[in-house]
């Protein structure tokens, strides 16, 4: 078969599909304000509940913090746990993390809403999908890898300490290991999980992006 | 600009350019669910990418752009999610039986001719069926206008091979 009669063949679907197939105003509205199910979509999203909820607690943190500067016995709302000095610094390193992982998260999201909504030619595309995949699973990895052994690690602190004050025994040894090993283990286990979720797809349109650069070797 | 005219002024684009967006489809979806899916991921996407359309380019060739990007970047498993147009009209399945006769026989020399060919060669080949020359494609594509011309050698070489077999 001749390209010729593919062109012939493709003019007559395209008559049927200008006939069979348009769809009206009304349709293509309410078809447009649906939700986009594709990965860069979802992890656009996922990066998105993270910054809201991760910027709800850094709010309430610096509320409370204050709080306890204005009114030290009535906002101390971990008292059963840490004396007011432990609360601010507890609070002061939530807040510190957090804005930091808040500002990397953002420029995560500026990456992946830019890679989805700019019209870019194929190859291009391809390019700045595959980069904001990796800086939002990277995102996901390293912010897991650094919160979780900050916030564990004052847990365990609160816990271990509730009845006594702070002294130089097991405990501080235990304090002193965890946050790498915590760490250690956040790491592996979300950066399995990133695999696992969006590992696949970027292979892929790395496979798609290594044909066309296709064009350096002929 | 409000969202009201926003809305307007796409519509009025889209609609009467959006074969294109039916022809992706119908190159791309594995059977009637995943085009109408696909079909209405690519809406979505140029409703979101429309405020970077500036007329730098056509319009069309901006349209081929987020289609064929969302196409190309699609590897979800087909599932079923509310399907809300297409009521009336059923896209044809190249797997089903029931076909009209003539419109089945094109659909399916059309599918038997360029259905084995992968995602970016099914984009070039569709993009010049559609009558756009080298310069257009390699400017969608993001390859010089030479490296499409290797492509389209390529594919072209692909087809008949596939034909022989």
């Amino acid at each position: 078969m001749e390209l010729v009669e593919l062109k012939s063949i493709w003019h007559l679907i395209n008559a049927d599909i200008s006939k069979n197939d348009f769809v009206e105003d009304k349709i293509l509205i309410e078809t447009i304000h649906m939700k986009s199910e594709t990965e860069v979509g979802k992890i656009r999203r996922a990066l998105l509940f993270k910054l809201v909820i991760g910027g709800l607690v850094t709010l309430v943190g610096a509320a409370l913090l204050m709080g306890i500067f204005i009114a030290p016995q009535k906002f101390n709302t971990l008292d059963f746990m840490f004396s007011p000095k432990e609360t601010i610094l507890f609070y002061c390193t939530l807040i510190v993390s957090l804005t930091a992982m808040l500002l990397f998260n953002y420029r995560a999201y500026q990456k992946v809403d830019a890679a989805e909504t700019q019209a870019l030619p194929l190859k291009k595309s391809l390019d700045m999908v595959i980069e904001a995949m990796k800086k939002a699973m990277n995102f996901n990895i390293y912010s897991d890898a650094f919160m979780s052994p900050v916030i564990i690690t004052w847990l365990f602190y609160g816990y271990a300490y509730r009845e006594d004050s702070f002294s130089w025994d097991w405990r501080m040894l235990v304090l002193a290991i965890s946050p790498f090993v915590i760490g250690v283990f956040a790491f592996y286990v979300q950066r399995y999980s990133q695999k696992l979720k969006f590992g696949n797809y970027v292979n892929k349109l790395e496979t798609y992006r290594d044909e066309l650069l296709e064009e350096n070797k002929s | 600009m409000d969202r009201k005219h926003l809305e307007k002024q796409f519509t009025d684009k889209v609609k009467n350019s959006q074969g294109i967006v039916h022809k992706v489809c119908h190159m791309y979806g594995k059977n009637e669910d995943h085009r109408k899916d696909l079909f209405q991921e690519i809406m979505v996407q140029l409703w979101r990418s429309f405020p970077s359309f500036r007329g730098e380019s056509q319009f069309s060739s901006w349209m081929y752009r987020v289609a064929l990007n969302v196409a190309i970047q699609d590897f979800r498993k087909i599932k079923k999610r509310e399907l809300i147009f297409f009521k009336s009209y059923e896209f044809m399945d190249v797997e089903d039986v029931a076909y009209d006769p003539t419109k089945d026989e094109q659909l399916r020399t059309l599918h038997q001719a360029i259905g084995h060919l992968d995602k970016l060669d099914k984009a070039i080949i569709m993009l010049h069926l559609d009558g756009n020359g080298n310069e257009i494609i390699g400017d969608i594509v993001g390859i010089t206008p030479n490296y499409v011309r290797v492509k389209m050698n390529r594919i072209k070489k692909k087809i008949s091979e596939k034909i022989k077999d």
